[in-house]
């Protein structure tokens, strides 16, 4: 048994140092920094809301509606407030909550769904790979939006009684419905590389099980690939949220999210509030720029040949 | 069915059918050259287009210019005059009579006499008709037996028009011509206020030809009114009616054509008034202040009191509302500037009293301290009634059209931070909505807004609050209030009966079956191209209108 364990043993070496070697290479570029910067940030307004702010955002005074963020940062209202009256700076600190779950959900479940069909795919070939590969074809075809309209057309209405899993649940769901299929081709594609590689069949000699070649012989070079395409995802989601919820059918109200926000303030800015429309686009850029500039970053230390 | 302020149901495929079908006006335009002109208006559902099936803001619109009817309501006082009408005159507010001018016409040369009223009349009485306006004529002589106990509901093909068994009688007994162009009516009780309502649709005159195919008529009314269609009107795209060359009458529009564009399902037409493809128009609370700050527009601009009224409602048959004290709570908890500060500074002025000051007999500010914000005196009567039942939200019924649920937003933000109670809003359906509300399936304070049918206080009371605790919206129902009513049908004068009617407001107020919230303010803008915009205060569409018969056209 001592000879099975051995080849394994000396592959994950090289493995690690491919991931420290990663980390060096971006943590010497300021882009990335900054980039990660944005990212903690917004990853902390997610968990621990009741850092940024003390206001709770479902207290609205009507008589104190639309007051510009003349103070900026300081004061009162720190960012003004909402077209209800609301403190407008409570409003986005917690409506990141719902955005970033709903993205990290989605992602996670499209990594999930994609890998495992994509590994399959590579792994078995034939009729395994074609049938997959085909139904590939086919949500590949249908646009995302389109996709996710149709389906959360069916939810409409349905309102929210603001439990978390309820308002980011459709929207995830249709989401990562349209969403997996770029997880899968990585992976098919990097399991159909890597399975005829000499230690994969080394260990089928050996007499290891196609599970057992499948998520420790394949797996840990399939997710490479993946884990550099996660961060852009993860900004494409958010966007995608916020389109679906300028079109009304993302995150439903009362619960916000980025998305809602973008969609409330675009029918204040056209009467003179510009920041209420202005302030949640400006973060939605800055977060979809970090998560774009980390993700390109990942796949270049990942695999140097796309340098 | 009441009159209601517009609501608005349809699905999304009509709307993406209007904008599929707008537009297509230009070939109109090429036919008058008489000078006048096309306007432009702006229009949302219709429910129907002859007399007595409407009983909404909009159908009333294009009825009142295509259609004529015995009183027109003077456009700056609201009083009624005369107009198809030769005299009314009466003895003792009981026996009516009702002479009609001569040789009037309708579009298709029918004569306009007292058959043509009455045939009208006898439609809409007519329970199997189950037409909306028909309990305006509850009050006539031989109505109870036109309109026998409906069956019972599960017999009904559909659960939204009541069926009836089979009816003999298919004319008012109340109603007699004395001669051709005389009608007598008969009341059943003295109402002195009988004359102020017959301008509304419920009363005008239908041609026989309309009651032969009402379902051609539907699309192309029939009217005798200064306006009519000459292609069908369609309920989604909207249709143009051109002036009546063959009018006879005295009110005659100067404008050649109106065409009206369809806005459904809380869709504006701001937009398009800002290209200039729309005359008269109400911007939306977002747009409002840009409005009124530009200084161009500004001079454009037409304000006045609107006697729409908006009340948040109890349902008195359901805990915790049965209590008086949790109802004036809940209304004291409101603040209204506040709310009004949300949804657009000068679209609404607070209420102080279940009549709305422009309306005979209203503005009593009856609802005083009740109707004022006051947070801790709302917290006292809370204590007093013993406490808000724990862990209970707040349930806000309303209808979705429209901008009502930011409204009902405002309100609830309102409501919870002078109480410290959770809330959450019902949104339904106006179909649905009416439904539960009628079948009192409404387990929270709910939407309610009311336009006046005519120019009196009784309309605010009666028709809202009458009629028994099985009966109403609210189930209210107080033995005073009722014999006040009455009390105030048989007096001798309007003036006595205005009065009376406020004592039955009063008694109302005790009992806090609604917490008055706001009233509506007309605020319109118009285009550059028409002048002599007038605003009429009784009946003002909610999105944009004007007085079709006295609006000019500049070019």
């Amino acid at each position: 048994m001592t000879e099975l364990t051995a080849p394994t043993a000396q592959s994950e070496v090289p493995q690690a140092s491919l991931w420290k070697d990663a980390f060096r290479t971006m943590a010497r570029r300021p882009d990335v920094i900054f980039a990660t910067l944005i990212m903690l940030f917004v990853f902390t307004m997610a968990a621990f809301p009741g850092l940024f702010t003390d206001k709770d955002p479902t207290r609205c005074l009507g008589r104190d509606a639309r007051l510009r963020p003349d103070t900026w940062f300081t004061g009162e209202h720190p960012l003004g407030t909402d077209g209800f009256g609301c403190d407008f700076a409570a409003t986005i600190v917690h409506g990141t909550r719902p955005t970033i779950t709903l993205a990290l959900t989605v992602i996670i479940l499209s990594v999930l769904i994609g890998m495992t069909l994509g590994i399959l795919a590579g792994y078995f070939g034939r009729w395994v790979d074609a049938i997959i590969s085909r139904a590939l074809d086919v949500f590949i075809v249908i646009p995302l939006m389109m996709g996710a309209i149709l389906l959360l057309s069916l939810f409409r209405g349905r309102g929210s009684s603001g439990n978390l899993l309820e308002t980011v649940g459709p929207a995830a769901l249709a989401l990562t419905l349209f969403g997996w299929m770029e997880f899968c081709r990585y992976a098919r594609a990097a399991t159909i590389e890597t399975k005829n590689l000499d230690y994969v069949t080394a260990a089928r000699c050996l007499g290891a099980r196609d599970r057992r070649i499948m998520f420790k012989h394949v797996l840990p070079n399939a997710i490479v690939p993946i884990t550099a395409i996660v961060p852009t995802s993860l900004g494409s989601v958010i966007v995608a949220e916020a389109a679906l919820a300028v079109l009304g059918i993302g995150v439903q109200p009362p619960a916000t999210s980025w998305g809602v926000l973008l969609s409330n303030g675009t029918q204040w800015a056209g009467g003179g509030y510009i920041y209420l429309f202005g302030i949640p686009l400006v973060l939605l850029i800055l977060t979809v720029f970090a998560f774009a500039t980390f993700g390109d970053a990942l796949r270049d230390a990942l695999d140097p040949k796309l340098r | 069915m009441r009159r209601m302020k517009l609501a608005v149901a349809t699905s999304a495929a009509a709307v993406l059918a209007l904008s599929a079908c707008a537009g297509d006006e230009s070939d109109l335009d090429g036919e008058g050259d008489g000078g006048g002109g096309t306007l432009n208006m702006q229009i949302g559902e219709v429910f129907s287009l002859i007399p007595g099936g409407s009983g909404e803001s909009e159908g009333f619109r294009i009825m009142k210019n295509v259609y004529e009817g015995l009183v027109y309501y003077n456009a700056e006082t609201g009083e009624p005059e005369n107009l198809v009408a030769e005299e009314i005159s009466t003895e003792d507010n009981t026996t009516w009579t009702i002479k009609i001018k001569e040789g009037l016409t309708f579009h298709n040369d029918e004569p306009v006499n007292a058959e043509a009223f009455m045939r009208s009349w006898n439609r809409t009485a007519y329970g199997p008709n189950a037409l909306r306006l028909n309990y305006f004529f509850a009050t006539f002589e031989g109505y109870d037996e036109m309109n026998p106990d409906p069956l019972p509901e599960e017999e009904w093909a559909d659960p939204e028009v009541p069926e009836f068994p089979e009816v003999e009688t298919t004319e008012l007994s109340g109603v007699t011509a004395v001669d051709e162009y005389t009608i007598q009516v008969q009341l059943k009780a003295p109402f002195a206020a009988f004359s102020t309502m017959l301008g509304y649709e419920a009363f005008f005159p239908v041609a026989e030809e309309c009651l032969e195919d009402t379902e051609a008529c539907e699309k192309k009314p029939i009217g005798n009114g200064p306006f009519m269609f000459e292609e069908e009107y369609n309920l989604e795209s909207g249709g143009t009616a051109v002036a009546w060359d063959g009018y006879q009458g005295e009110h005659a529009p100067s404008i050649d054509a109106v065409e009206w564009h369809v806005y459904l399902e809380g869709d504006d037409c701001w937009a398009d008034f800002m290209t200039g493809d729309i005359d008269v128009c109400r911007p939306t609370a977002a747009d409002y202040e840009q409005a009124v700050n530009d200084p161009e527009l500004a001079e454009r601009r037409i304000t006045g009191p609107d006697p729409s009224l908006t009340v948040l409602g109890f349902p008195m048959y359901a805990e915790p509302y049965d209590d008086v004290n949790i109802r004036r709570a809940i209304s004291m908890a409101i603040d209204r500037e506040g709310v009004i500060n949300v949804v657009g500074a000068d679209r609404f002025v607070p209420a102080t009293s279940w009549v709305p000051e422009s309306i005979l007999g209203g503005g009593t500010g009856i609802c005083g301290e009740y109707c004022t914000h006051n947070p801790e005196e709302a917290q006292r009567l809370i204590e007093e009634a013993g406490g808000w039942p724990e862990g209970q939200k707040l349930e806000l019924w309303v209808n979705d059209a429209s901008d009502n649920l930011d409204i009902f937003r405002a309100i609830g933000d309102s409501i919870s931070e002078s109480l410290g109670i959770e809330y959450e809003l019902v949104s339904m359906e106006w179909g649905d909505f009416l439904l539960a509300r009628e079948g009192h399936t409404v387990e929270g304070p709910f939407r309610s807004g009311w336009s006046p049918d005519y120019n009196l206080n009784e309309n605010y009371l009666e028709p809202i609050y009458g009629g028994g605790a099985a009966t109403n919206d609210y189930g209210f129902e107080n033995e005073e209030y009722n014999a006040k009513i009455a009390e105030a049908g048989a007096a001798a004068s309007l003036e006595e009966a205005v009065e009376i009617y406020a004592e039955a407001e009063a008694i109302l107020a005790e009992d806090f079956p609604s917490a008055p919230v706001f009233e509506d303010k007309v605020n319109f803008f118009y285009s550059e191209r028409v002048s002599n915009v007038i605003v009429n205060p009784i009946y003002a569409g909610p999105g944009g209108d004007a007085e079709l018969r006295d609006i000019v056209i500049n070019e």
